[in-house]
């Protein structure tokens, strides 16, 4: 199912970029994957217990990344789970999880690339989360409903790692007009499944909160998965 | 499960598994670095045709398999190639042009040679990455990638996640087929619903579950460090030959043009 | 070493709690002996699982473990570990490894053993147990059956003196059962206590020498088979149900009175009935 020939997902191929701008990429995230491994290690050292319980929600974050989603169109989408990872785990955490998920799509679905993984791994894992994270906390700080919150938070996320992408191709690749045209050119013919993507993430996420708020917010917190307050 | 696994499965069942991962990952890395540093439509091509070689009579893949895991990238490549082919003009220009009120959008000979130089060096770098990914499952990267010093926390994750990605699709499966039986997935709407409430319970059970296998991870006298016995595979002349003529006709090609 | 008689394992006083509030094991004391063939019973939620991982070392409650007479301690938590292998309900739960091989190998290389004598070990067990073929394949592959088999490798490649299984036969098909059946004969002619969790009373009757009934956390009984299914006592409070081949003793034993009953003589399986109903 996944791997349809017409998997609509917005990474970056294997061999798209030139070496210059795979390594600059690469050197960009550094910093993010360092702070989010620190805070990993650090909910390790409070108990060693919670390694099985960050790789699940790596795995979670590639099953919902990969899973085909429902579509009106009979096309087949993916959602980025850029915002649901960010909400859930927080954003620097989700760094980690995120490239791990991109290099196993890469290897498993060949979604992306390994000369790519770094631009991927900005858009993906660190751009499209952080604006969902900080969206989401700036919609808590003027008390809008949380579902509007959420919904706000992901479908942002999506947008914002569509417009990365985007932007990342059209500096590799804007010999014929320059890199605004070319980055208008390659939101252009990303926008028609990008756009209405955005929009079904957002909705889907929701939904999704809305399922783990009835199924056990309670049995989240008693694992001392998120804080008490988190979804609140 | 296979369909959506078909990599990972065609990787356990290669016929180059026994070669050494980790003279594989450094072929792979040095024929794509090469594709990209070269940006040559030759290049492009005949690394396509050699690890197309590589796969085929090697790897013994099926033509039709291979070609049905060729085409995984080509949306995207497809897609990207348009907007690198197209460029904005105010005057019609090039092979072909298209008034779109305030621009035109033209297609000119140069922009469509660098958007089909692009689309090989793509399909090239793939082909190289399919060597890999084609024949050797995900564990032995991961040990091979240990082996480069990332830090511990790191693999273990990767370990783990590999591990319960196909746990968690199992689950997947199950819930949808139940979904299904229940007509949870008729119209789109049903379909948003079942699929998120799916997910959201997905969720719950894995993050509960995952507790217990820590506990079944300890039973066996897990001590906070992940290891597995890793089988060493020895690498064979013919396996660096294969490096050796990949590279010497790579060189022929960059002194004749 | 440890005299004959000498339990290999003895519990005393365990009490368990997951939130410090209720007790899950209640003042448990047990004593385990080298070759036992042991069942336990109980209803769902009576505490047999959280009772084999405390046996096992993952769980600590309060009270003491003594391994061969010495008394577990935080030092010496892997050699109980080690002493004990646990094989989980789930196998899903229990499988690490990405090929046959990496997993049914996981617990030595965690034991830090040099490599040839994983190989050698491992090789070994997955060639008993009719694995060997399967070793480079990877558990998400195999059936439901071949992975239940995959984990209890896991576990008897370690060579725990005990060896405690959870349900072991819940939802394996008879051709699997029988598998199951021959590794268990298998580990017993070897000399391995064993340690079985079920609901199946037919089972626990037919093969076990001693059978623990577990209620709310509390031992109510261990005892042998007989003694236990002949208590109604026990069979009540517990939530058991008397295994068919005792049920039927007893009609005919109603039907027929007379002399030559003796529940110690009771028929435990078909064979058994069939020869002690010829000879009737």
């Amino acid at each position: 199912m996944g791997t349809g020939t017409n998997a609509l997902a917005m990474h970056i191929m294997e061999g798209y970029l030139p070496p210059g701008y795979c390594i600059a990429w690469g050197i960009i995230c550094i910093p993010f994957l360092v702070a989010g491994f620190i805070n990993i290690k650090k909910y390790l050292t409070s108990n060693r217990r919670n390694i099985t319980l960050i790789a699940m929600s790596g795995a979670f974050i590639f099953v919902i990344s990969s899973l085909k989603i429902p579509s009106l169109t009979g096309s087949c989408s993916h959602m980025t789970g850029t915002g649901l990872g960010a909400i859930l785990f927080g954003p620097s955490s989700v760094s980690i999880l995120g490239i791990i998920v991109l290099i196993f799509q890469a290897i498993l679905l060949a979604h992306g690339g390994i000369t790519t993984l770094g631009a991927n791994t900005f858009s993906m894992a660190i751009a499209g989360p952080f604006i969902s994270f900080g969206i989401y906390k700036l919609c808590q700080k003027f008390k809008a409903n949380k579902l509007v919150s959420v919904f706000l938070a992901a479908s942002a996320g999506d947008l914002f790692t569509y417009c990365i992408t985007s932007i990342q191709l059209a500096l590799a690749h804007n010999q014929a007009d320059g890199v605004f045209a070319a980055t208008v050119k390659f939101l252009g013919v990303f926008a028609p499944t990008q756009l209405p993507l955005s929009i079904l993430e957002g909705i889907l996420t929701v939904l999704i909160i809305i399922a783990l708020e009835t199924y056990g917010t309670q049995e989240l917190a008693e694992i001392g998965f998120i804080k008490k307050e988190a979804l609140k | 499960m296979h369909n959506h696994f078909q990599i990972d499965y065609i990787a356990y069942n290669s016929h180059i598994r026994n070669w050494n991962a980790g003279y594989k990952l450094l072929f792979m890395a040095a024929s794509i670095i090469t594709v990209i540093i070269a940006d040559n439509v030759l290049v492009s091509v005949y690394t396509l045709v050699f690890m197309g070689f590589i796969n085929i009579f090697i790897a013994r893949l099926s033509p039709k398999e291979y070609l049905k895991v060729m085409k995984i990238p080509a949306a995207f490549i497809l897609l990207g190639s348009i907007a690198i082919g197209i460029c904005f003009s105010s005057t019609p220009k090039g092979i072909f042009s298209l008034d779109i009120g305030f621009t035109y959008l033209c297609l000119t000979k140069e922009n469509t040679s660098q958007m089909f130089s692009i689309i090989l060096k793509a399909f090239g770098a793939v082909s190289a990455m399919y060597v890999v990914t084609l024949s050797t499952p995900v564990c032995e990267i991961i040990a091979e990638l240990k082996k480069l010093h990332i830090p511990g926390i790191f693999i273990e994750l990767m370990y783990l996640i590999y591990r319960y990605i196909f746990i968690l699709f199992d689950a997947v499966h199950k819930m949808q087929d139940s979904g299904k039986s229940r007509l949870g997935y008729t119209s789109f709407k049903a379909s948003c619903r079942s699929f998120s409430m799916m997910l959201g319970n997905l969720l719950i059970i894995s993050l509960k579950n995952s507790r217990n296998y820590y506990n079944a991870m300890e039973a066996r006298c897990y001590n906070g460090q992940l290891e597995f016995y890793t089988e060493k595979k020895a690498l064979t002349r013919p396996q660096a030959i294969l490096t050796l003529i990949y590279f010497i006709f790579f060189i022929i090609i960059k002194v004749c043009l | 070493m440890a005299e004959e008689n000498s339990p290999i394992l003895e519990i005393k006083d365990l009490n368990y709690s997951y939130d410090n509030k209720n007790n899950v094991l209640n003042n448990i004391n047990l004593k385990i002996n080298k070759s036992e063939k042991i069942a336990v019973l109980g209803s769902n939620g009576a505490g047999k699982s959280t009772l084999f991982l405390n046996i096992n070392g993952v769980y600590k409650g309060s009270g003491d473990i003594y391994l061969y007479g010495n008394k577990i301690t935080k030092k010496t938590l892997n050699q109980l570990r080690k002493c004990t292998g646990y094989v989980f309900q789930e196998p899903d739960s229990q499988i690490v490894g990405s090929t046959v091989f990496s997993e049914v190998s996981f617990g030595l290389s965690n034991l830090k053993l040099p490599a040839n004598e994983i190989k050698e070990k491992t090789t070994n067990v997955l060639k008993k147990m009719g694995l060997y073929h399967y070793k480079d394949r990877p558990p998400h592959y195999l059936s439901g059956g071949e992975k239940k088999r995959v984990a209890t490798a896991g576990v008897v490649v370690m060579q725990p003196d005990i060896i405690l299984f959870d349900e072991p036969m819940a939802s394996l098909d008879p051709g699997n059962l029988a598998i199951f059946e021959n590794i268990l004969s298998w580990l017993e002619a070897e000399g391995k206590t064993i340690i079985i969790s079920t609901h199946n009373a037919d089972f626990a009757y037919k093969w076990a020498e001693r059978i623990i009934v577990l209620n709310s956390g509390s031992i109510i009984a261990d005892d042998t088979p007989i003694k236990i299914f002949t208590s109604d006592k026990i069979l009540k409070t517990a939530n058991l149900r008397k295994p068919v081949f005792l049920q039927i003793y007893e009609i005919i034993k109603e039907k027929y009175p007379g002399g030559g009953y003796n529940y110690n003589k009771a028929p435990r399986c078909i064979n058994e009935f069939t020869e002690w109903f010829n000879h009737l």
